[in-house]
């Protein structure tokens, strides 16, 4: 059983909890031990969101800064905030066309600490085919292609069919395809 | 046969004690929502129903209702539950403090869920602190899983006692997630069946002395109870080698395994686990502490174990400072501990090497935290704005627990106590004013729909009684909002889904003597204006008494066609002149600084943030130069 620690940051309204929910059952499928936690803020619509998965033989639901192997910002300011759970070595994935939206003191902090910085533009992509709410699944499907991530395209796709309701899975499938491709591309 | 035993799921703490009720049988249950408990209840209903099990569930109209409720019902031999987060047990305190005494028949349990931090509520009191004080006993889980197998756990021992028994899971095990193998339902066939036995059910204080030296007797075997217990107490490498070891409950004990075992150093050190806080298992504790030479006590929010441990000058904790002594005891405030305290004893050689380094590039970057704040198209800050905008500075702003205390951010609210003192305050500043027989400011309460039939009926007929004269807004968005759309009394719908009675607003207050009173659509902001000067008019009148205005107008997210009253966009206009006026005094997220103003340093043009816009229009009056409008027009 491999250990894995990711955090999934953003804001209300991202689909987030989806997000991390099909790795939760991804590994389950495996039969691997799962926890994980959700934590936000007080308001019921666009305050912080950060989702903990980790799986493997852990006991505390909650990642502990400077343990996460993956960190994905779907939105570029909560992925900035939550930096400081990456550790050394780990996987950055970020929401945003290029990588100017991460200040230059705290690329050069990444770089020190062997963080594998990436960028994908997922919501460009789901706005321009008019469906923002798929740009988790973009995420998913590029981080599905990284070597650091321990599951296959295949399971994950397998996975969100299951979870998605029919009206929206050709939709999900698609974005999960289109990511895999681009976060393969960028090997 | 059930479908779901032997599966594995994963599941939120919440829902795994929900699973965890329907797997012990409990028949009852009770519940007013609150972070971080509400989701248990419906959980609860909703396993039962997937395995055909008859129950009866509620949400009460307080903690303290839904726990005589509840307690009532055990004293028939069913089993029972009643849920709430630890604020709500203050409320229940009462009857709580005097069930230890008369005892139950059938299984009770009480679960509290804690909130170090704290999080989303007033205090960071410890639950287990209460149950010490109440002489009931209590669990303190762990994990989600280790909380579903505690509830049988937790039925048996307070029906081979006949004692109340407390759960506490804190937040991170109510919102954590952890795979669980479900077991089978115990489906009881127990008819209620109350057996009278006035020395006990309705006990006067000299049997009450006798009633307590019952209790203590069976705190005493309880004691033994724990004492042999190995499921929730138990000790992890019990054969290092070692002077130093540690005494952890709750979540704090996972975080500290994940931290040793990230450090290599958990086979290092011996760690006694405490699932029974109380009554205190002295010979499992102080028989382990007694094998070292210091041991390190971690819980959390307060001090319960480590208060009764004796032997004071082994123990380091929150009491000598070696343990923050507020706040919630995230991996990193422990690590930071377990750091400190191992190399000090010699465990580890020197201090882990942590490096804070992107923490630091990230505070330096100072980005701002995202206020809470009243979502756009919220009804609650249309009836602020008016309130604010017509009594101004003078005013003052009662209010209660609720999304709306965020009026704040609309300086519409002054106090925000607990549950119900937006009209008691209402009724004390009135007096204090009053008794200066000169001009009383005008004062307005504020409280929620749900928050009312909690504590405010009480505090309105205090109020009517003692002839006060202040504006009552009751916040009427038609649910419980805040802890995630729970029924209110109001709508008659139950915790099922079936309907109960609908008990209307307007008729308690009538019915409680409140000669005016309104309902008024806070989207209507003209009418609400001329609603609050009415009733002004009414309490400064000779036959004034509190006036009472509804504003009733159903909450966004529970129901997005209701609060929709344009079909058009909201947009900003060339008129715009970047005073900021609209984003400081409607403060909505959706209003949001544009392009700075050329040659006026600090100004920036407002922008619409269309990702968050619900598009209400309630903006539109509130700039004075008509810079917002509706697309259309």
């Amino acid at each position: 059983m491999s250990a894995l620690n990711m955090l999934f940051a953003g804001v209300g309204g991202q689909g987030i909890l989806f997000a991390s929910k099909i790795f939760f059952e991804a590994a389950m499928k495996r039969g691997d031990k799962v926890m994980g936690a959700e934590t936000h803020g007080m308001s019921q619509r666009g305050g912080s969101v950060v989702s903990h998965f980790k799986m493997g033989d852990q006991s505390s639901a909650m990642v502990i800064p400077g343990t996460a192997d993956v960190l994905v910002g779907l939105e570029r300011t909560e992925g900035l905030r939550n930096l400081e759970f990456l550790r050394g070595g780990g996987v950055y994935l970020v929401n945003a066309p290029d990588l100017s939206c991460i200040p230059s003191s705290a690329m050069k902090q990444l770089r020190e600490s062997d963080i594998k910085v990436h960028h994908f533009d997922a919501d460009g992509i789901a706005m321009a085919k008019k469906k923002p709410l798929t740009a988790n699944l973009y995420l998913i499907g590029y981080l599905c292609a990284q070597p650091e991530i321990p599951f296959e395209h295949d399971e994950i796709k397998e996975i969100v069919g299951v979870l998605t309701k029919p009206a929206f899975l050709a939709d999900n499938l698609d974005a999960l395809q289109v990511g895999y491709e681009k976060g393969k591309a960028q090997q | 046969m059930s479908d779901f035993a032997g599966k594995t799921m994963v599941l939120l703490g919440n829902e795994a004690i929900g699973r965890g009720l329907v797997e012990a049988g409990c028949q009852l249950a009770m519940s007013y929502p609150g972070t971080p408990s509400s989701e248990i209840l419906p959980s609860f209903v909703r396993f039962a129903r997937v395995e055909n099990i008859d129950v009866h569930s509620e949400w009460s109209a307080n903690e303290k209702v839904a726990f005589e409720e509840a307690l009532a019902a055990s004293y028939t031999g069913k089993r029972t539950t009643v849920i709430m987060k630890q604020v709500g047990m203050n409320v229940a305190a009462d009857p709580m403090m005097s069930s230890a005494y008369t005892g139950v028949k059938g299984g009770f349990l009480i679960i509290t869920a804690d909130d170090p931090g704290p999080h989303s509520s007033q205090t960071e009191q410890d639950t287990r602190m209460f149950a010490l004080f109440a002489k009931i006993p209590v669990l303190d889980p762990a994990s989600p899983d280790e909380a579903r197998r505690m509830v049988p756990y937790a039925y048996e021992l307070s029906e081979k006692y006949e004692i109340p028994v407390i759960m506490r899971p804190s937040l991170r095990v109510c919102h954590g997630r952890e795979s669980s193998t479900l077991e089978e339902p115990l489906v009881l066939d127990r008819p209620a069946n109350f057996v009278k036995d006035t020395h006990r059910w309705a006990a006067t204080p000299r049997y009450r002395l006798k009633l307590h030296q019952q209790l203590n007797e069976k705190l005493v075997k309880i004691t033994e109870d724990f004492e042999a217990d190995t499921t929730f107490n138990f000790v992890d490498n019990a054969d290092a080698k070692s002077s130093f070891a540690i005494i952890a409950a709750g979540m704090p004990y996972a975080t500290i395994r994940d931290i040793l075992k990230e450090h290599g150093a958990f086979e290092r050190v011996p760690i006694l686990k405490i699932g029974t806080a109380y009554p205190y298992p002295k010979k499992t504790i102080e028989g382990f502490a007694s094998r070292y030479d210091k041991v390190l006590v971690v819980e959390e929010p307060d001090a319960v174990i480590e208060l009764q441990l004796s032997m004071r000058n082994r123990v380091m904790g929150r009491h000598d400072g070696t343990v923050p002594d507020a706040g919630e005891l995230t991996g990193e405030v422990l690590t930071d501990v377990l750091s400190k305290v191992l190399s000090d004893a010699g465990v580890i050689d020197k201090p882990w090497v942590i490096s804070r380094d992107l923490r630091k590039v990230v505070d330096d970057l100072e980005i701002p935290v995202r206020p809470a704040s009243l979502c756009p198209g919220c009804p609650h800050r249309s009836s602020f704005y008016t309130i604010r905008k017509l009594f101004g500075k003078k005013g003052i702003y009662t209010s209660d627990i609720g999304c709306y205390t965020l009026g704040l951010n609309l300086d519409a609210v002054d106090t925000c106590l607990d549950m119900g003192a937006a009209i008691s305050m209402a009724t004390g500043f009135y007096h204090a004013y009053n008794h200066d027989k000169g001009d009383v400011p005008p004062i307005v309460a504020t409280i929620g729909d749900s928050t009312f039939f909690h504590g405010g009926l009480p505090a309105l007929a205090g109020a009517i009684y003692s002839d006060a004269r202040y504006i009552l807004v009751i916040l009427d968005n038609l649910v419980t909002a805040m802890t995630g759309m729970q029924p209110t009394l109001a709508l008659g719908v139950q915790a099922d889904g079936t309907l109960g009675t609908v008990l209307p607003l307007e008729d308690a207050c009538k019915g409680l003597g409140a000669r005016f009173v309104r309902v008024q659509d806070p989207y209507d902001q003209d009418g609400m204006r001329d609603v609050l000067k009415e009733a002004q008019e009414h309490c400064r009148g000779p036959e004034g008494r509190v006036a009472v205005i509804i504003a009733r107008h159903a909450c966004l997210i529970n129901d997005k066609a209701a609060a929709k009253a344009n079909v058009s966009p909201v947009t900003i206009n060339d008129n715009c002149n970047g005073c900021g006026l609209c984003r400081k005094t409607f403060e909505c997220t959706a209003l949001v600084k544009g392009d700075p103003v050329e040659g006026k340093e600090g100004r920036f043009y407002t922008i619409i943030d269309r990702r968050v816009c619900a598009d209400c229009g309630q903006c539109i009056p509130v700039c004075n130069r008509g810079a917002i409008q509706l697309l259309e027009n």
